[in-house]
């Protein structure tokens, strides 16, 4: 294999690292808001809990 | 809920830097490699992702090998965090692996042994969520996911050999003898194996961080979904 031109070889990394900090940016963002919900449904059961 | 313990909040700050160290080693110590050059730094992360990915298919066989000794349900929330981590990282090697090869076998996608078996191993997982979904009560779903993370964790070491077993692959062996249709192969120079090495321990370490949160997560709507039985009785 000949060496690949530099400026197509850049682009291509510069994608995957791109993916690779998107989805993990995606990922933990999600559990980020998945947990800012859940402690919300707590504290609205914990609220009704303590009306019954 | 409690706070986060301190030895999370440690891992926390541990597995940022070993991320940007694991880049500043990708970026600034590794050499470049001569033919494919910049393209060939993906190799890095990609194989530190796929490395967490089957890392953790495994864990959540072992965490449904323990639910099916004890019927905790604390195994059933450890197999789902490890298979939800695990799938997006194995989502990052396929398509990192994708990018890589577009330059270097001139297409995005070939059906070679090792693209199409870590294909199968990924749709397996997203399969278990959505099935899981289905099962309303707890221990029976607990119960298949068991079950279906232990049978599914063949799928990984036939993934890892598929490249090693079957002669005629594209796809490059890194540690071993690559086949002679394989397309990207490189020597991996000392400065190179120490890179891949920090890469694979630094993603190691962001796993555990992760598996913790998401296990933390877990119980939580764990605890949700029981205090939800009791404010409705």
């Amino acid at each position: 294999m000949n060496g690949l031109n530099p400026v197509v070889s850049i682009e291509h990394m510069i994608a995957g690292y791109t993916v690779i900090f998107s989805v993990i940016a995606i990922y933990l963002i999600s559990l980020f808001l998945r947990w800012r919900n859940l402690q919300r449904d707590l504290q609205t059961l914990e609220e009704m809990q303590g009306k019954k | 809920m409690k706070p986060q313990p301190l030895a999370l909040k440690i891992l926390n700050v541990v597995s940022a830097a070993l991320f940007l160290a694991a880049l500043a080693m990708v970026f600034f110590y590794a050499p470049l490699e001569e033919t494919m050059n910049y393209v060939q730094k993906i190799f890095y992360f990609h194989i530190a992702n796929a490395w967490i990915g089957m890392l953790g298919f495994l864990v959540a066989a072992v965490a449904g090998v323990s639910y099916l000794r004890t019927h905790d349900q604390k195994w059933d929330i450890v197999e789902l965090a490890a298979v939800e981590i695990s799938l997006v990282f194995f989502l990052i090697t396929i398509i990192t692996g994708s990018i890589w090869a577009h330059p270097v076998w001139n297409t995005w996608w070939t059906w070679d042994p090792r693209l199409t078996t870590a294909s199968i191993l990924e749709m397996i997982y997203i399969a278990y969520l959505l099935l899981r979904q289905g099962i309303e009560d707890p221990d029976r779903r607990a119960r298949f996911g068991a079950v279906y993370t232990l049978v599914g964790a063949l799928s990984v070491p036939i993934t890892f050999l598929s490249i090693r077993i079957v002669s005629r692959t594209i796809h490059p062996v890194i540690i071993g003898t690559a086949s002679g249709a394989a397309k990207g192969s490189f020597n991996m120079t000392p400065l190179m194996l120490h890179t891949m090495f920090f890469c694979l321990f630094a993603f190691s370490v962001i796993f555990a961080t992760l598996l913790w949160h998401r296990i933390r997560l877990g119980e939580l709507a764990q605890k949700i979904e029981q205090l939800k039985l009791k404010v409705l009785q």
